[in-house]
């Protein structure tokens, strides 16, 4: 008889997620062997402890994805790589928004849309093995364009709005230090912090976004995907959530969709220009930005077009 | 594509023209002085010939035989409020779901259907309505009720119900949606903690108005709930209503019975602007900035 | 820092089969919430053909016993167990038709004036009061029918519209004004119908593009003439809309109409005589029915009703859509 749920705390291995008991032969993994003897009848997941359990690969390989018949992303084989920003950019309608879409199971929410392709996560198969789109997004969060905090909730209430699906609910202590280290992540914790019961839309628009910033981050996502999440905000506001974007790379790997070229030149690490719904190239930023392999690219990154 | 012809211009005829624009211009301004009169004609006689028949007696008594003084209408009042809450209870929940399920599948066939016999639907006469309510839940247990009332209202509520609803949940803008759904909410979570609250100030708007239309009902209630001339509270019972007391006593021939039905017609519209103004309360969020 | 909760979340990804309550619980979540809803919804026309049935059940009796003399039969006897409901069918059409006449110019005039006219700060407030008209009980026009409207007119527009415009002469204002008349019924019911038809023109002709009065006025129209040529002609299949909209209302009327009209099934080419209309009719002997053909043939009336209030609402619907599909076009 197993008992179900109990999850063993391991050093850093490679078994993430996978079952203890089913692992058949722990040879040079003693990590496996000492689990197995404190829990022997533990039906228990590995996963990794500390910040590096947040460390995670999304990768998209042979991806497409179609709007009925319109074909908006291209075969596309894109790696955002664990603690690093990923910024994706290219010209109107080059099918990036769409791309982050797909990487958490949004896109089919639309009606007539359709994927196909393999996404994985840390080698999770994202679509299909019978994944939910559900669990896909509790482990990859996304920041849409305009602010969207839930007009009817507080402050603490909006960030603490994803843990509802979560199992089990917190104390309210525990709850309280959710709520504040999501907020100091997202870089608003001083200005909220007397009025987290106060409404939410009361805040600007700035203020808004790292909210839904917040949000996102407090059920710990492994991957936080930001589409387009300055383009309707004021330079001040933008500054400050590109700070934060560069800071949260140690502890979650983001990819960021924006046509702000010098946005992505500011905050990520590696870049990815996409046109026509292909993708052209993908490079560290650097590299992109200063010695770009493509003729397209470089036409996009000095303004000949987009 | 519209053609405007306009006739040649000569002097004569540019006179004779501009004449006829001016009169029919000032026409307009008649029917609208003449369209507001009835209004205010109603409302000034309720309020000069109730007033002067309200009294605290007419709040806390029950109706006396005429020719007796005093009596009040206070079973009809209470009546009425009971009614109403009856007709809530059965009318706006089922509007609510209904409109939740309009927004959502919006042009399916069925979607369509249902629509469009919501529509019907309001436009059935409340006698029919009545005479509906009284096949189904009168006749066959041989006597009048308060219940059978509140049905027959709470029917007529729903198509209001389920239209606000409905538009109250589309205009919440998708965007809310997509920020649930991408926190992993289920699709019915979203619809219901974030969608439906969202739109819950404009919805209960709609709803108060509609309880405020059906209260001044009477056709309704002519055969189910009957009017009672003593206190009742029970559901299986008729029951005094406020529009069916005011209508036995305007056409008694009776003078102080006239004067209680004005009384009567005072309170009730007074009754409808409260609710109504209920109605625009709830449309200020809990945060108190006005959701439009 | 982090601590077993944080790590819950850390598990793999959960898979339908196995993995969170919470997944599991989404499934069935959505499906009862699907259920529940489309339950709701269903409500509405599982209602309508309940209201189809239980009337013509109760209806048939009466229905199958006079057949289609029902509607053309002038007699309603209750003694004599006879029933033909056309002078209710007949006072239905005239006190609508009557209550047309009078409020369709004057809510069209109304509307052009909010829409075309009227000054900024006179808009609200106007339209204000005549929408404000549809909120008031029909049973407190009723009252005040009785004892404004009617003594008026027993006072003061008939014996001018009988004496002074000899209209007297004519059938319409033949034979004694009591008070209760058809005439009565056909005002208090333009009251009752304006504020529809009124609000339904205004957002039509509101719906009205600039553009086309603005070319009008470029080729010389007076303003009444702009109005005539180039707004009307573009909102008029909505107005006639709103119009039967309007009818819709009327018809359906009850309480008000049945305070005035005085409630004798008779036909008389006069508007001062006392009348019935299908409504007033159920409303004035639903109570006192004694036999069941009396109740069955009320039913009956009812029916009548009911089919000629859909037709026409659906009428009254279709042209207001048809204009603002045009208008999308």
């Amino acid at each position: 008889m197993t008992e179900p749920g109990i999850v063993a705390l391991v050093g850093d291995t490679d078994f993430d997620g996978r079952s203890l008991a089913s692992e058949p032969d722990a040879a040079g993994h003693p990590e496996i062997a000492v689990a197995r003897q404190l829990f022997p009848n533990a039906d228990s997941r590995i996963a990794r402890s500390g910040a590096d359990a947040d460390v995670a690969r999304l990768e998209a390989t042979g991806l497409n994805a179609y709007f009925g018949q319109r074909h908006t992303v291209k075969d596309v084989t894109l790696a955002l790589e664990p603690r690093s920003v990923t910024a994706i950019i290219g010209p109107s309608g080059c099918g990036k928004s769409t791309l982050l879409r797909c990487l958490n199971r949004m896109h089919e929410t639309v009606p007539g849309a359709r994927t196909t392709g393999s996404v994985t996560l840390d080698g999770e198969q994202l679509y299909g093995g019978g994944t939910s789109a559900i669990a896909v997004r509790r482990h990859v969060g996304m920041v849409f364009q305009r602010p969207t905090p839930f007009p009817t909730m507080s402050i603490r209430d909006n960030v603490a709005a994803g843990l509802k699906t979560r199992p089990g609910t917190p104390s309210r202590a525990r709850l309280d230090e959710i709520v504040e280290d999501a907020l100091r992540r997202a870089a608003l914790w001083n200005e909220v912090k007397d009025r987290l019961g106060t409404g939410a839309i009361a805040l600007s628009g700035g203020q808004q976004q790292r909210l839904c910033i917040a949000r996102a981050l407090a059920t710990r996502p492994r991957v936080l995907l930001l589409d387009e999440p300055t383009a309707s905000l004021d330079p001040a506001s933008t500054q400050k959530i590109e700070e934060l974007v560069y800071d949260l790379r140690s502890t979650v790997t983001v990819g960021i969709v924006t046509h702000n070229m010098q946005q992505a030149a500011r905050v990520s690490d590696r870049t990815a220009f996409m046109l026509d719904g292909e993708l052209i190239e993908t490079a560290p930023t650097n590299t992109l930005f200063t010695a770009p392999r493509d003729p397209r690219t470089e036409a996009y990154i000095t303004g000949r077009f987009g | 594509m519209s053609t405007t012809v306009v006739p040649r211009s000569t002097r004569m005829n540019r006179v004779k023209r501009r004449g006829m624009s001016g009169l029919m211009v000032t026409l307009t301004y008649v029917a609208a002085a003449l369209a507001t009169l009835p209004l205010l004609f109603i409302i000034a006689h309720i309020v000069k010939l109730g007033a002067g028949a309200i009294s605290v007696d007419l709040f806390t008594k029950m109706p006396q035989p005429v020719g007796e003084a005093g009596g009040g209408m206070a079973n009809a009042i209470s009546g009425t409020l009971i009614l109403i809450g009856i007709a809530a209870a059965v009318g706006v929940p089922i509007g609510i779901g209904a409109g939740l399920y309009l927004a959502e599948h919006k042009r399916t066939p069925l979607a369509n259907t249902v629509r469009f016999l919501s529509d019907v639907l309001n436009g059935i006469p409340s006698i029919v309505m009545g005479i509906f309510a009284w096949q189904l839940l009168v006749r066959p247990v041989g006597h009048f009720s308060a219940l059978s009332g509140g049905v027959a209202l709470g029917a007529m509520i729903i198509p209001l119900v389920t239209r606000t609803t409905e538009e109250m949940i589309l205009i919440v803008p998708n965007s809310l949606r997509e920020a649930a759904l991408a926190l992993g909410y289920q699709r019915w979570r979203t619809s219901l903690s974030v969608i439906l609250r969202t739109a819950m100030p404009g919805i209960v708007t709609g709803a108060l108005v509609a309880i405020a239309r059906i209260a001044g009902e009477t056709a309704p209630l002519l055969f189910t709930a009957f009017g009672n001339q003593f206190w009742s509270t029970s559901l299986r019972q008729p029951i005094a209503a406020l529009p069916l007391q005011i209508f036995t006593y305007a056409i008694s021939p009776y003078d102080e019975w006239h004067s209680l039905a004005w009384a009567g017609a005072l309170v009730l519209i007074g009754i409808v602007l409260i609710i109504s103004i209920a109605a625009r309360f709830a449309t200020r969020s809990r945060f108190g900035a006005a959701v439009d | 820092m982090d601590s077993i909760e944080s790590i819950r979340g850390m598990t793999r990804l959960d898979r339908d089969t196995a993995g969170g309550a919470s997944i599991i619980g989404s499934d069935l979540g959505d499906r009862a919430y699907s259920v529940i809803t489309t339950g709701f919804a269903v409500c509405i026309p599982l209602l309508l053909i309940a209201i189809a049935v239980e009337i013509g059940r109760a209806a048939w009796p009466a229905l199958h016993q006079f057949g289609f003399g029902f509607l053309t039969s002038s007699e309603w006897d209750v003694q004599a167990g006879k029933y033909g409901a056309a002078p209710a069918i007949f006072g239905t059409v005239v006190s609508s038709l009557i209550a047309l006449l009078i409020a369709t110019p004057l809510s069209l005039g109304v509307a052009i004036f909010l829409s075309e006219f009227a000054p900024r700060w006179l808009q609200t407030p106007v339209a204000f009061l005549v929408d404000l008209l549809a909120a008031i009980p029909s049973v407190v026009y009723g009252l005040w029918a009785i004892f404004v409207l009617i003594p008026l007119l027993r006072e003061d527009v008939v014996p001018f519209l009988r004496d002074t415009l000899h209209f007297g002469a004519t059938p319409l204002f033949a034979g004694p004004a009591y008070g209760p008349s058809m005439l009565a019924a056909g005002v208090i019911l333009a009251i009752m119908a304006l504020p529809y038809i009124s609000a339904v023109s205004r957002e039509v002709l509101r719906a009205v593009p600039r553009a086309q009065r603005e070319a009008a006025l470029a080729l010389g129209a007076t303003r009444w003439e702009v109005i005539r040529d180039a707004v009307i002609p573009n909102a008029r299949s909505g107005i006639i809309g709103g119009v039967i909209l309007g009818l819709g209302r009327a018809l359906g009327e009850t309480m008000a109409v049945t305070m005035v009209i005085g409630n004798r099934a008779e036909i008389s080419a006069s508007l001062l005589a006392p009348g019935y209309t299908m409504a007033s009719l159920i409303a004035n002997e639903f109570s006192e029915a004694t036999s069941d053909l009396h109740l069955s043939a009320l039913m009956a009336v009812g029916a009548v009703l009911f089919v000629i209030t859909i037709i026409v609402n659906a009428i009254a619907r279709w042209l207001v859509w048809s204009v603002s599909v045009r208008h999308e076009t």
